[in-house]
This record gives C-alpha cells, sequence and structure tokens, in this order.
C-alpha cells in the first residue's frame, strides 16, 4: 500500500511540476496522503480549491485549515486516489479549473 | 461473513468493553514491530475511530473549561469536538519542526493536554523533529499534563526511516496514543484505538471505567472480529514495514 501511494505521490509531483510550476509551489515532505503546495502570486488558495471543486477535484485550501495562523495560502492535494497513467491528465485538468472564472 | 458463525455466541454476552481481545493482541504486536512501541493488549481500547478515542480521553482527563493545545494549521474536525465538550482551545503555530512548544508555553502554559499530529502534521506534513519530542515531553512531565499523540498516518513515510512514534520515547508515561485503520484499511467502519499509559488500567480509574461502557455503544464486536483477520498473520505489519524499503506487501 504504501508502494502504491509512494509511486502515486511521485506521478502527481512530476505531472504538477509539468503543468501548474507557474501556479503552484510544492513543499515536499517525507510523508503523508496529500501533497502540500504554496499558491504564486496574489490568488487565493480558497479562490483556486473552491474552482478545482466545482470541476469535481477535492481540494482543499490550507488556509480553510487555520483557527489564528495567518498567510498560509497553500493548497492540499490529495495522491492517494490517483492512479500514476492519470497524474498528468489531472495537472492538466487542474490547470484549466484554476484558469477558469465563472461568469 | 463466513466468519460470523464462529463469533454468534458473542452476542449472548456484553463485549469486553476495551474491545475484541484477539484484535488487541495483535495490534500490540504490530505496535511494537511497526511504531516501535512497547504495551501491553491491556492498555489497549479498541475505539469508534480517532474522534472515538479523543472523545474518549477528553472524558478521562479533562473538566469543562480546562485548556489544550491544538496544532494550527490543524485538524479542525478535533478542535470543534473539544470545544464542543466544553473545554478552551489554544491554537499553538506550527513551523518546520512541529508544533512551537515556546508559543504554547507563552499562550498557556499549564494546558492540561496537548494534541498533536508527530508524524506527518496535519495538513502541513512536517515531522515533529526530536528536540520538539523532547521539549514536548518535557512540559508535560513537569507539568503533570497530559499529551494525545495522533498517529493517523504514520505508516505512510517515503523517504528514509520514519522517527518512531512519540510514544515509544515516552519515559514519564504521558502520552496517550491514537491509531486508527480509516487509512490503512477503511474509514466507513469507524475503527480505531487508544493506547493508556501503563499501569493506568481503566479499573484503576472509575471514571476511565464509567467513560468506556458508556462510549462503546458504537463499537461492536463483529466488525472487530472481521478486522482481525485482516489485520492478524503479521499482514498488517508487514505492509507498514516492507514497503517502507520499496518493496510491495
Amino acid at each position: 500500500m504504501r508502494h502504491l501511494y509512494a509511486a502515486r505521490r511521485a506521478a502527481l509531483i512530476d505531472a504538477l511540476e509539468l503543468t501548474l510550476k507557474d501556479t503552484l509551489e510544492l513543499r515536499l515532505a517525507s510523508g503523508g496522503l496529500h501533497l502540500l503546495a504554496g499558491v504564486v502570486g496574489s490568488i487565493g488558495d480558497t479562490v483556486l480549491a473552491e474552482r478545482a471543486r466545482s470541476r469535481g477535484y477535492a481540494l482543499h485550501a490550507l488556509s480553510a485549515h487555520c483557527r489564528r495562523a495567518r498567510d498560509q495560502n497553500a493548497l492540499l492535494l490529495p495522491f492517494t486516489n490517483i492512479p500514476e497513467t492519470s497524474a498528468l491528465l489531472i495537472g492538466r485538468q487542474l490547470k484549466a479549473a484554476f484558469a477558469y472564472t465563472p461568469r | 461473513m463466513a466468519q460470523l458463525p464462529s463469533i454468534g455466541k458473542s452476542i449472548c454476552v456484553y463485549p469486553n468493553p476495551l474491545g475484541f481481545g484477539p484484535l488487541r493482541e495483535s495490534l500490540a504486536r504490530y505496535l511494537a514491530l511497526g511504531r516501535g512501541i512497547a504495551c501491553s493488549p491491556a492498555q489497549i481500547i479498541i475505539t469508534a475511530g480517532y474522534k472515538g478515542a479523543l472523545e474518549l480521553a477528553t472524558l478521562v482527563l479533562l473538566k469543562r473549561g480546562d485548556t489544550v493545545w491544538m496544532e494550527d494549521p490543524g485538524y479542525g474536525v478535533a478542535s470543534g469536538l473539544l470545544t464542543a465538550m466544553g473545554v478552551k482551545v489554544a491554537s499553538v503555530p506550527v513551523d518546520t519542526e512541529g508544533i512551537c512548544i515556546a508559543a504554547a508555553e507563552a499562550m498557556a502554559a499549564k494546558a492540561r493536554l496537548a494534541v498533536v499530529t508527530p508524524s506527518h502534521q496535519f495538513p502541513t506534513c512536517v515531522t515533529m523533529s526530536l528536540p520538539r519530542r523532547q521539549a514536548l515531553l518535557g512540559w508535560a512531565e513537569r507539568e503533570r499534563s497530559w499529551i494525545i499523540e495522533d498517529d493517523y498516518d504514520g505508516e505512510f513515510h517515503y523517504a528514509g526511516r520514519p522517527l518512531p512514534a512519540l510514544k515509544s520515547i515516552d519515559r514519564g508515561e504521558r502520552v496517550l496514543y491514537a491509531g486508527s485503520f480509516s487509512k490503512t484499511l477503511y474509514p466507513g467502519v469507524r475503527l480505531g484505538y487508544l493506547i493508556l499509559p501503563s499501569g493506568w488500567s481503566h479499573a484503576s480509574r472509575p471514571s476511565c471505567n464509567c467513560a468506556i461502557w458508556g462510549r462503546q455503544r458504537t463499537c461492536r464486536p463483529w466488525p472487530q472480529a472481521l478486522w482481525t483477520k485482516d489485520t492478524s498473520a503479521a499482514t498488517y505489519a508487514a505492509c507498514a514495514t516492507s514497503t517502507r524499503h520499496g518493496v510491495p506487501p
């Protein structure tokens, strides 16, 4: 199980580096069940999380997990349910979801 | 469901409020192998998931108005549960070494409990450093306060060797370790467990005994018996250890 998750994690890291390097800055730790990525620029993590969720991706904003902490503009990206072969597609779809602004 | 006939008699008697015996024995073996924790099955209580463990520990350890250190950012469900139970939450900052003990002491040195995620802090995934672990244990020993170690994902470490659980270096017996099957098996069955400090049996604390009986209504023996089949034969420990070295289980 950990082997599978390690492979899925590595695949999503590669995919995000290829597709969302300008938007997300990965903060890699040694473990866990999601990736943490700082949001580059002035857009808020809750805005990006909402755009992703409206397209069916269960991302969370780090700031939504804060009580008093401030300046926590980052996203939690789960990788455990993303097969290695889908990672690149997910990266591209996330990029499209982040760019989408509802009228 | 082929196992059900073999446990059919168990529904005729009150179940052990601590949980299904063979599962607790299997867990004690796994925790020694996988997390470096030496404990006896008598210290392990099967709970209705992590939230059941947190609720049980809070009922036994705290009274209304007591203060608890919680990590910020952190697991909002846990701080919400504690607030609902009438305790005060001190939101303690987290940095690259985990929860900031100096900031916590400046905020509420006399807190009765600290709830922490040392393996991979939720949600930052930071691993609590050894100096921070020692500072936290030192505070709890000095103040006679308690620590809940929420090890919800300690098994999922991908680079290098994971640090053993905080509980494994708890010489002062201040740590209650909470583990979960929600990430390693399935979340829907709501099974977790709580390790009490040694020499701290439920029988020696009437409040603990009452709390256990009262809270075990959602924790029936059948799923625990089925779980035991999954977790025995060292499968569970093999899953936790072999893959650490990149070998599929």
